[in-house]
């Protein structure tokens, strides 16, 4: 870290300054690129073919290149990892987010969801602003090499669950269409979207008409499992990584500190939701609402937890 | 038979429905989903509402109805309450019996021939291969898509059996294992282990209970680097430390030993935040907290009196009073260079430590502000006393701990870590093909199953029914490999 920072000298102000410019010169420019790439990949939902979609991946991926050399930056000048406060965390939730969508998107062919797990991951980023404190020296708490990976393995599990709460939404809305197409039709629902198209429209909001470049609800409620898994799988390494911590820093593994108990309870929402896909009877809607109801959880652990529940893990 | 005799038998039948219906749910999926949210709603409720709180806090930081809910609902102490680990006890009940009913009895299907038509996942491909040569195409191909592959000749047909990724069902069990060994490592731990404070002055040696050790701290260190920020120049912790000298209680010398015949983790140490101290025992020293006691030489119409507490070890709200009068110091902290900190923001740090303190006379304070005390200045106290501030002496919080089960917790982590990975991310697949002639050739129809449910498996089965049907016909239009199998 310069030591121009630890130096209280009229100097101080000025440098901190030009470096956090920069940084959020970076920054400034992931914020219109993934506004961009919102836009681009909303394009795919009315031409659904491949020019809106390698539009919006260059985008999204020039996007994903301007935040991290923002992050990088801002490591630079501190001296240490980006995400030791808020700003710096939603960063990174946003940058993997985007990370993850892309990675999702080539395994498991969920384009259609990207605009609105782009939006989300834009919108996260510009709340971030508010919470940009500059550059400030690591408190000794988190001077510790668990850092490196505890942070980040809970940040892409929030990431990861991110993106699952957009597949339930388009699930939702999804399924409603399909039910009402099977209304309409009065027969099976393939032969009503292969033989009706015209009418599958009808008494359909026109801002719904997306939901024609989106797969059968089916698919997505697949796909919306496979992600909230690995989110899950991302929270339990996380969860046991920080319990290692804690043993190391504070002499425990558990706390009973407010960020840890809420993370147990983002755990065992999506712990249910896991088992709850086990039951056929449970597929679908039931498990959609539990996904959302998890990410609910998983936003109150992240904000309410850092911004109004003061403890152990406050880091604003 | 008798008339009791057949009551008897009733009542056991009784009885045992009943412990036949209790495995039925506590088996049932939806128990442990249903006590999962209970659990989850619980835990966001404990995070909410400040735990262990007096009564009066409660008042002080919510509306009064919602203070009386919170206290008669008994919210303040929600996760070491018995409605607490009541779930996590039925949780462990209902793992166990899942384990033991449905977990373990789940076996892979059976290599038998089937009506294919009848699972989920089914296609069929046509040939103009004859059977042995379609029959080779399918055994081959599903050998290169990284199926295990079997086959049998059953009235003429050919079956091939295969799957790929089998040992991933038994990630739930592996998954339910790790949670046991956490369980039983806590267990563990909460039976022979312990854990406490210590808070320790600067020079003052102190023992760890239950554990032989003398803990002396030498020197405490606190840094603080002043940041300049959008808001001022706040000043920043950046490093605690103890420097302590550690002994066995049955070696009592002052002296740090040294020599090999000293036990090698005990002696000079330094204790950081990150980085506690194992002693050989396995147990553990952290840096908690620190602090500067308040150190005051008060004196009476020029007498220096002896009050309790007040050299070096008054914390902040200690009172001290004042005998004769109806006067009384209460001390607030200490400020300056030693713990920046604690200067609020906007006010200049003091170029020496100073004491910010009260003096109460007849319960009313003198001042309106807190009186600002550098060392080495003297103060009126009033009624003949003087205050004069000595330098502070510093004391660390360390936090001692031994947990003999933490291996196994670790061990469960790692357990239940790879029961997740097993259970969630990899698909165990049984795969049946049917070879049958017919006038045209072969007619292949495939089939498959999964334990997570056709949906999961649907577009990569379609991806497999295509590739097949691809190399059927490849093989078809080359009729060369057909001769030289036929030769061969």
């Amino acid at each position: 870290m310069p030591s121009s920072y630890t130096q209280y000298n009229t100097n101080a102000a000025a440098a901190m300054d030009a470096h956090v410019a920069a940084y959020m010169a970076w920054y400034e420019a992931a914020v219109v690129l993934y506004l961009l790439a919102v836009l681009v990949f909303a394009a795919y939902w009315f031409f659904r073919n491949w020019t809106p979609l390698g539009a919006g991946i260059v985008f999204a991926s020039l996007g994903i290149t301007a935040q991290t050399v923002s992050l990088g930056l801002r490591w630079y000048y501190s001296g240490h990892v980006p995400w030791n406060d808020l700003y710096g965390s939603l960063s990174v939730v946003s940058l993997l987010t985007a990370v993850l969508f892309l990675a999702f998107g080539a395994r498991f062919n969920i384009w259609f969801a990207a605009p609105i797990a782009f939006l989300f991951s834009d919108a996260l980023l510009m709340y971030a602003k508010g919470w940009n404190k500059g550059l400030e020296p690591l408190v000794p708490s988190l001077q510790s090499s668990w850092i490196y990976i505890h942070v980040p393995v809970v940040l892409a599990s929030y990431a990861a669950f991110l993106i699952g709460c957009v597949l339930s939404i388009i699930y939702l809305f999804k399924k409603a269409d399909e039910d009402r197409i099977e209304r309409i039709a009065g027969r099976s629902l393939g032969a009503a979207v292969s033989t009706q198209a015209a009418e599958a429209g009808a008494g359909r909001a026109r801002w719904l008409g997306w939901l024609d470049a989106v797969p059968a609800s089916t698919k997505i409620d697949v796909a919306a499992y496979r992600v909230n898994s690995v989110g899950e799988i991302l929270l339990t390494a996380g969860i046991i990584l920080g319990a290692l911590w804690a043993h190391v820093s504070w002499g425990s593994y558990w706390q009973w500190d407010p960020k840890e108990t809420a993370a147990l309870a983002n755990w065992i929402v999506y712990a249910a939701y896991v088992h709850l896909h086990t039951k056929p009877s449970m597929r679908g809607s039931v498990s959609a609402w539990v996904s959302i109801f998890g990410f609910a959880t998983v936003l109150f652990s992240y904000f309410a937890v850092n911004i109004v529940i003061s403890g152990l893990h406050s880091y604003k | 038979m008798s008339k009791p005799a057949r009551a008897a038998q009733s009542a056991v039948t009784r009885e045992r429905s009943l412990y036949e219906r209790t495995l039925d749910v506590l088996s049932n999926v939806m128990f442990p989903v249903f006590v999962f949210f209970v659990w989850a709603v619980l835990t966001i409720v404990g995070t909410s509402v400040d735990q262990n709180q007096p009564p009066e806090r409660y008042y002080e930081e919510y509306p009064a109805a919602m203070a009386n809910a919170i206290l008669r609902l008994h919210l303040t102490n929600v996760f070491h309450s018995w409605p607490y680990l009541s779930l996590v006890l039925l949780l462990l009940a209902s793992m166990a019996v899942c384990t033991f009913r449905r977990v373990i009895p789940k076996r892979f299907p059976r290599d038998r021939a089937l009506p294919i038509e009848n699972l989920g996942l089914h296609a069929r491909c046509e040939s103009g291969l004859s059977l042995g040569a379609a029959s080779a195409a399918v055994d081959e191909y599903a050998r290169r898509r990284g199926f295990a592959v079997r086959t049998q000749e059953i009235d003429g047909t050919h079956w091939l059996f295969a799957d790929k990724q089998k040992w991933a069902r038994y990630g739930v069990l592996v998954a339910h294992l790790g949670f046991t060994i956490i369980a039983f490592g806590i267990f563990v731990g909460w039976l022979r282990g312990y854990r406490g404070e210590l808070q320790i002055f600067e020079g003052q040696t102190l023992r760890v209970p239950h554990a032989a050790l003398d803990v002396t701290l030498n020197r405490f260190i606190g840094r603080f680097e002043p940041v300049q920020t959008k808001g001022g120049v706040i000043y920043q912790a950046s490093r605690f430390q103890s420097d302590v000298h550690i002994v066995p209680t049955d070696q009592q010398s002052s002296a740090p030993q040294a020599g090999p015949e000293a036990p090698p983790s005990l002696g000079a140490a330094s204790i950081l935040v990150n980085h506690p101290y194992v002693s050989s025992g396995n147990v553990y020293l952290y840096q908690a907290s620190y602090g500067f006691g308040g150190n005051f030489e008060i004196r009476r119409h020029g007498a220096i009196q002896q009050l309790p507490n007040t050299a070096g070890r008054l914390g902040p709200q200690d009172v001290v009073y004042l005998p004769g009068t109806s006067r009384a110091i209460e001390y607030g902290t200490m400020l300056g260079p030693s713990d920046p900190s604690q200067v609020p923001m906007g006010m200049p740090l003091p170029r020496t430590n100073t004491y910010a303190l009260w003096i109460f006379h007849d319960g009313i304070p003198t001042t309106g502000k807190p009186i600002l005390l550098p060392v080495g200045r003297t103060i009126d106290a009033g009624d003949g006393y003087a205050l004069r501030a000595l330098p502070p002496v510093a004391w660390s919080g360390l936090t001692y701990r031994y947990d003999p089960g933490e291996r196994w917790v670790g061990l469960g982590a790692l357990v239940l870590s790879a029961g997740f990975v097993l259970a969630l991310f990899f698909m165990p697949i049984k795969l049946y093909a049917r070879v049958r002639s017919s006038e045209r050739g072969a007619i292949v129809d495939i089939a498959a199953t999964t334990t997570k449910g056709n949906a999961m498996y649907e577009d990569d089965f379609a991806a497999l029914v295509k590739g097949l049907q691809e190399r059927l016909s490849r093989e078809a239009a080359s009729p060369m490999t057909e001769t030289v199998s036929a030769y061969a």
